[in-house]
């Protein structure tokens, strides 16, 4: 059975190629464009992985991993960041905290989010 | 007007002036003058005294002529008077004048030889009145008076007794002893008394002139001397509030200069206020842009790794996505350096000894610097270590080396390195908002280079200013520079003239003052033989390449075109032991090109050089034949490691 990834990114190419990359490589792709619309989307699909950027407007990235955790702590997540006021270290150092199980420094290479995922997914 | 008495004489119009009437004494308030005055007469007289006896002497003498021809029978007694009596006695009281007792007797003694010079007038009248009927002698009484009244300063009352004693005489002897005639008596009587009421007078008025003149004198002296006292408490207080004022215009030149140096203080610390916050700002804003751009590559990487992976080999859309990709990659590189300057990226901190740090980066920079350019290093042993990474602080000295190389390209000059410890008090703390007390090592980095004006200076640490030509540079090294500093709670100076050369002063807190503990972290250098190809499409990285490979005992070439590079390997393929290549470059990536020298020689070693690790695939290294990857920026001890494992390898293998 396929594995159903859902991706939440304010950025709409990111979403687009992310999708792209991973249905290549044959994953079954979801896609919000912010926390409050992942989390809608969490409580009607079940989903066996999440990528979620940290910075974004509406339901920021933490906030969204520690909802996502509360609902369900077993849920695994990958998050993504470009950096912004501090460094992207320290972003997905916190990410890590919450409970993400992998983090992605913007920007990176295909292989790099497949093996992330593999990894994540086992 | 001084107002007069009923004499016309001035007066002082003060009411204490009082003289005795008689005697003409000071009287009432002024009477402790007296003794005074009449010290002052004695000295005031006795000149004119010693004239009018002298005088005397000689009018006395002349008239021994008279005696000769009117009364020859009488000249003898006369002449006996004259030079025997009269003048012997006045040369006596002349040569008495001049004794210091004098002053006591004077009066009396003028009042004695004027009554006896009288006197003996008076006897030659009764003899020549008795023996030859001449009743003129007389009038030789008009000169005693004269004389005795005025020029022999005889004060009044004496002078007035002696006159009268002298009329009382004549009229004793006139009468009895020569019996003068009635009419004769009478007619001398009237000449005398009216001449004594005159020399009276005369010598009153004398008196009381003097006498005033004195009292005024005084008066003026007392007067000169309130005046004086005024003047000398006028003077006393000048000087106090001189000295005041020279106190207070010290203090207030102080408190001027005092307040400049707040002023000028206060007006580099708002400048330098305001330098922060533009840093900040400006990291900040880099920190914004460095974010969205990582958005922004994220896609453009990601859709041309996915293009790539589509197109075959064959496809004339390969080397155009390429291109797309290395321009991607160098923007990747460019965020990197952005956000290092705005702080956003950890490094590894470790203590570090910087004179060890810059030790090893000057063996470097030696090496990569024309000989006309004198390197001076003057690093003190014991600074203790810093709380910092490796990779950074070397970023930073070759950073500032570099560019004192640049400001001295050319026409050469000397750099100097200084390190050592500096304690920052609360002194100097006033010159800099960022700074706190303790104990920093100073690094100072000087050139004899081009120099920078005012402005420049300012502006050195913003990113992307540069003084160097387009192209040539990103103008991130100096902010980066200051990135790094500013991490590490450090502050850097800038010291400059124009045409004389700059000086960079960077100060890092002392972590610890343990120096020989600390292990070396400098590896030793290690050496080697070989033939080595050198590639990367950045001149300055040749050329720096170059000085360090051959400063390690290599040969090397050095080529700035992968196509070029091909070119020189095919026409030699055996010449070279090792090829070094960058991986961005334009035309033809690293990998490519080391493919396309394997496919010339299978056996040839490859090190691959990269600001990307990431963008290379992790089994690269076996995908392309590679024997190793190091990354930038090339840090000499790491190279030359790596270059000796992997030529030893090399050996080995062929053995």
């Amino acid at each position: 059975m396929m594995k159903r990834i859902l991706i939440i990114d304010d950025d709409h190419h990111i979403l687009l190629m992310m999708k792209k990359m991973l249905e290549r490589v044959g994953f079954e792709i979801d896609l919000a464009s912010n926390g409050k619309e992942g989390l809608d989307l969490i409580s009607k699909v079940p989903f066996d992985l999440v990528i979620t950027d940290i910075i974004m407007p509406e339901k920021e990235g933490l906030e969204t991993i520690r909802e996502m955790k509360r609902i369900h702590s077993e849920f695994k997540i990958i998050a993504m960041s470009g950096g912004g006021k501090i460094s992207a270290d320290n972003y997905l150092e916190t990410a890590r905290i919450f409970g993400a199980s992998k983090i992605l420094e913007k920007p990176f290479t295909k292989k790099q989010l497949v093996t992330a995922v593999q990894d994540v997914l086992g | 007007m001084i107002p007069g008495n009923y004499f016309g004489m001035p007066t002082t119009g003060r009411d204490d002036w009082k003289l005795n009437r008689l005697t003409l004494a000071f009287a009432g308030e002024i009477r402790q003058y007296e003794k005074a005055f009449r010290d002052d007469y004695y000295s005031h007289s006795l000149n004119p005294m010693r004239f009018s006896l002298v005088l005397s002497i000689f009018f006395f003498g002349i008239f021994a002529f008279l005696d000769a021809v009117l009364l020859p029978d009488l000249k003898t007694m006369f002449w006996i008077i004259r030079f025997g009596i009269i003048s012997p006695l006045l040369i006596v009281v002349i040569l008495f004048s001049y004794s210091p007792s004098f002053k006591k007797y004077m009066q009396p003694v003028l009042a004695a030889i004027m009554y006896i010079t009288g006197l003996s007038i008076i006897v030659m009248t009764i003899f020549a009145a008795n023996q030859a009927g001449n009743y003129t002698y007389y009038a030789g009484l008009f000169l005693i008076f004269i004389i005795g009244y005025t020029f022999i300063k005889a004060r009044f009352i004496y002078a007035t007794i002696v006159g009268w004693s002298i009329v009382a005489s004549y009229e004793v002897g006139a009468i009895w002893i020569s019996n003068t005639p009635v009419e004769i008596l009478i007619n001398n009587n009237f000449f005398f008394i009216s001449a004594n009421v005159i020399g009276m007078f005369i010598s009153y008025f004398m008196e009381q002139s003097v006498r005033r003149d004195f009292y005024m004198r005084i008066l003026l002296e007392k007067e000169q001397e309130k005046v004086q006292g005024a003047n000398n408490a006028l003077e006393k207080r000048v000087q106090e509030r001189t000295r005041q004022l020279t106190l207070a215009n010290k203090d207030l030149k102080k408190e001027i200069e005092i307040r400049m140096r707040h002023e000028k203080e206060k007006t580099r610390l708002e400048s330098q206020l305001i330098q922060l916050q533009k840093m900040e700002t400006i990291g900040t804003l880099a920190g914004g842009i460095a974010h969205d751009f990582n958005n922004i590559l994220t896609p453009i990487l990601g859709y041309t790794e996915m293009a790539l992976e589509e197109l075959s080999e064959e496809s004339t859309l390969r080397y155009d996505i390429e291109q797309i990709n290395i321009a991607a990659l160098r923007g990747k590189d460019l965020v990197q350096q952005i956000l290092t300057f705005s702080r956003q990226v950890d490094f590894d901190k470790k203590p570090l000894r910087m004179d060890l740090v810059v030790t090893e980066v000057l063996k470097l920079m030696r090496a990569s610097f024309p000989s006309n350019i004198e390197i001076r290093q003057e690093l003190d042993k014991k600074c203790g270590t810093v709380l910092a990474d490796l990779t950074q602080m070397h970023q930073v000295i070759m950073n500032l080396c570099t560019n004192a190389y640049h400001a001295m390209m050319g026409k050469g000059g000397v750099l100097t390195v200084r390190l050592d410890l500096q304690k920052v008090g609360a002194k100097h703390l006033k010159g800099d908002v960022k700074i706190q007390k303790g104990n920093y090592v100073r690094l100072s980095i000087s050139d004899t280079g081009h120099g920078m004006d005012k402005r420049t200076i300012e502006r050195i640490f913003e990113p992307f200013f540069t003084q160097k030509e387009v192209g040539s540079g990103s103008g991130l090294g100096l902010s980066v520079v200051h990135g790094i500093v500013s991490n590490y709670n450090g502050t850097i100076r800038v010291e400059s003239e124009p045409g004389k050369g700059s000086r960079f002063i960077i100060y890092l807190p002392q972590h610890s003052d343990h120096y020989d503990e600390i292990k070396e972290i400098v590896q030793e250098l290690k050496k080697g033989k070989g033939s080595i190809l050198f590639v990367d499409d950045e001149k300055e990285i040749t050329f720096m390449g170059k000085r360090m490979l051959e400063s390690l005992g290599y040969t090397v070439d050095i080529r700035t075109d992968s196509q070029d590079a091909l070119k020189v390997f095919r026409q030699d393929p055996y010449k070279y032991d090792l090829l070094v290549t960058d991986q961005a470059m334009p035309k033809m990536l690293g990998t490519e090109l080391i493919s396309e020298i394997k496919k010339i020689r299978p056996d040839i070693k490859s090190i691959i050089i990269t600001g990307y690790q990431d963008s290379l695939p992790s089994n690269a290294m076996d995908l392309y034949g590679i024997e190793d990857i190091i990354s930038k920026p090339l840090i000499l001890s790491e190279f030359s490691v790596l270059i000796g494992k992997v030529l030893t390898q090399n050996v080995k293998k062929a053995s």
